[in-house]
């Protein structure tokens, strides 16, 4: 990875030297900078997420300074930003929720972030990857036989960035297969969505949170069952339950369900908690079935 | 027979077109006995959308137009010799109402502002010797117009700290409009009276007080709220002053309102999100950069509130 964020990177002239006798730019050894959304193909006014991801070496407490590109025709709904400094690496994670008004092929320029590079001690910025969604919708150009005419050579420069992109990885995996962040070090909560997402779906974390839910029938049993969930379609910690049950993996009705009676498990009151456990399994049993 | 919340809302509903969160934040200022403050251009329907919470309750409506020459007399009464008499009397201003619609707030020269927004606190207003109690429920909704600001005096952050909450209206969608040209367009609408009672409004204010709120929600509230005293880098040029201590209040006491109207007896981390913004948007001193670089406040504030992890 180090070799892309090479490319990636270039040397900042006079005018960034000048930014930074105002504001010191921050030392840092970025290891990695990605920028990725819950889906490419997201639906017209259906809300969905861009992650920014920056992995750095050393232990940052708050990282600023990221820039977000230009969103086009998105409108932003929310921003969430988490810094998480574990042994020897920091996460960075900043969750933007959008929603795209109209169809088409949405071409978002790299994030970037302007720092001291550790290695070598020169001003530098580096960049993320571009992004490039397509919204389905009336708008879309997509669609008509001029639409798939047009779509012909997207699909091709696609696939050859996906190829240039698969040899990338591997050829990083092969060199390099260690984290930046160990990966005993970090708490749960803060491990990465999509990680869990592909770990736990969400049947399978419905049978965990209602082993956890039978086991300990109490607020902390709500609120660990209520995570699992969250985790297991892709959402974080700090989302609210209108966040969750807007992502595509919260879709079936069964399991929204089952969010908005974990939901009531975990902030009632002591007095009404043990119905809403037991309306919790209920809904629980009813989605797994 | 009491009535719900939800009938309120319905009833409003009825009356005005689109402005789903204008009417709520109407219904909630009732649940919550707060005051709300309007910003929009004219001929948004703020005033009917005032008449008909007064109409829907069954209470009294007052409208005060607030001109630079008005005398805080003019609002809150004032004592007159009634020379067969031969003695003082008092006349009542016009804040002895249930809803008080103060139109154009920042028209009018400070002390009228403050006269009012001391019997807003106060709940009781006093005129020679004598204190007269606000009636109950007392609801006032002032108006703001951001288009004409010359002439205007504006609101000094203290004294907005006393709205609950700041609604901003903008334009309806195409098909609103459409359907306000067919209910409005030939024959001026009815307002829907009686959907609940005064007393309805003092029941659900006691209900609401009731809801529970989780110790994780209230670290969330006390979090949000310190966000706007320490905003995040990218706001921290933006920001001169957070919010006070009176608007970690607001958010529970709202949020518990919102709990009440979708008839939930707890809170949830979606009611105190979702009524942060018009707690907050009022009560954060911004510097002249925010004016001056065009950057809309609201982003600020939500970027502030994004900062917070939810529970």
């Amino acid at each position: 990875m180090r070799a892309s964020i090479v490319v990636a990177a270039f040397a900042l002239t006079a005018a960034l030297a000048g930014a930074a006798g105002a504001d010191p730019l921050p030392r840092l050894s970025v290891a990695s900078f990605t920028f990725s959304a819950d889906t490419r193909t997201p639906a017209q006014e259906q809300p969905f997420h861009l992650v920014i991801d920056v992995r750095l070496n050393g232990r940052v407490v708050d990282l600023e300074g990221v820039v977000l590109p230009q969103l086009g025709t998105l409108e932003i709904l929310g921003d969430e930003k988490h810094t998480l400094a574990a042994g020897s690496g920091t996460a960075y994670r900043e969750t933007i929720a959008v929603v795209a008004h109209q169809g088409g092929e949405i071409r978002i320029p790299p994030a970037y972030l302007d720092a001291v590079d550790a290695r070598d001690g020169k001003p530098k910025r580096f960049l993320s990857n571009e992004l490039t969604l397509h919204v389905a919708g009336p708008a879309s150009v997509l669609t008509g036989p001029r639409g798939v005419a047009r779509l012909l050579p997207i699909l091709g420069f696609l696939a050859g960035a996906l190829v240039i992109v698969g040899l990338a990885f591997a050829a990083f995996g092969m060199r390099r297969p260690a984290a930046v962040v160990p990966a005993s070090e970090p708490p749960p909560s803060e491990k990465p969505a999509v990680a869990l997402a592909r770990s736990d779906g969400p049947s399978e974390a419905a049978a965990i949170a209602r082993e956890r839910l039978v086991r300990d029938p109490s607020r902390e049993g709500a609120l660990a069952a209520r995570s699992a969930l969250w985790r297991a379609v892709g959402a974080n910690d700090g989302e609210t339950l209108a966040d969750v049950v807007r992502r595509p993996a919260a879709h079936d009705p069964a399991l929204r369900a089952v969010l908005r009676a974990l939901e009531r498990a975990a902030f009632t009151d002591d007095l009404d908690r043990p119905a809403a456990i037991d309306d919790a399994l209920r809904a629980l049993d009813g989605y797994r079935a | 027979m009491s009535s719900a919340p939800r009938e309120l809302l319905a009833a409003l509903g009825r009356t005005i077109v689109g402005q789903h969160e204008t009417l709520e934040a109407l219904v909630l200022a009732a649940i919550a006995d707060g005051h709300v403050l309007l910003e929009g251009p004219p001929g948004l329907a703020k005033t009917r959308a005032c008449r008909a919470l007064a109409a829907a309750l069954d209470g009294d409506f007052k409208r005060v137009q607030f001109t630079p020459d008005l005398l805080p007399s003019d609002v809150v009464g004032t004592r007159i010799f009634d020379q067969s008499e031969t003695a003082f009397s008092t006349v009542l201003g016009p804040v002895f109402t249930n809803v008080l619609l103060a139109d154009e707030i920042n028209r009018a020269p400070a002390k009228v502002q403050s006269a009012l927004l001391e019997a807003m606190q106060e709940r009781q207003v006093t005129i020679g010797p004598q204190t007269h109690p606000l009636p109950d429920p007392f609801v006032v909704l002032a108006t703001m117009n951001p288009l004409d600001a010359d002439g205007t005096y504006a609101l000094p952050l203290a004294q907005m700290d006393r709205f609950l909450m700041k609604i901003v209206l903008d334009y309806p969608t195409r098909e609103e409009e459409r359907r306000i040209l067919e209910r409005f367009g030939a024959d001026d609408v009815d307002l829907v009276r009686g959907a609940a009672s005064l007393d309805d409004v003092r029941a659900w204010r006691a209900g609401a007080r009731d809801v529970h709120a989780d110790e994780k929600l209230k670290d969330y509230v006390v979090d949000l709220v310190a966000a706007t005293r320490r905003p995040s880098p990218d706001a921290s040029g933006y920001v001169e002053r957070g919010a006070s201590p009176r608007a970690t209040l607001a958010i529970l006491r709202l949020a518990r309102a919102k709990a009440y109207l979708e008839s939930r007896s707890f809170v949830l981390p979606d009611d105190v999100r979702t009524v942060a913004l018009p707690v907050l948007r009022h009560r954060i001193a911004f510097s002249y950069r925010v004016q001056a670089e065009s950057i809309d406040p609201d982003a600020l504030v939500r970027a502030c509130i994004a900062t917070v992890p939810a529970p």
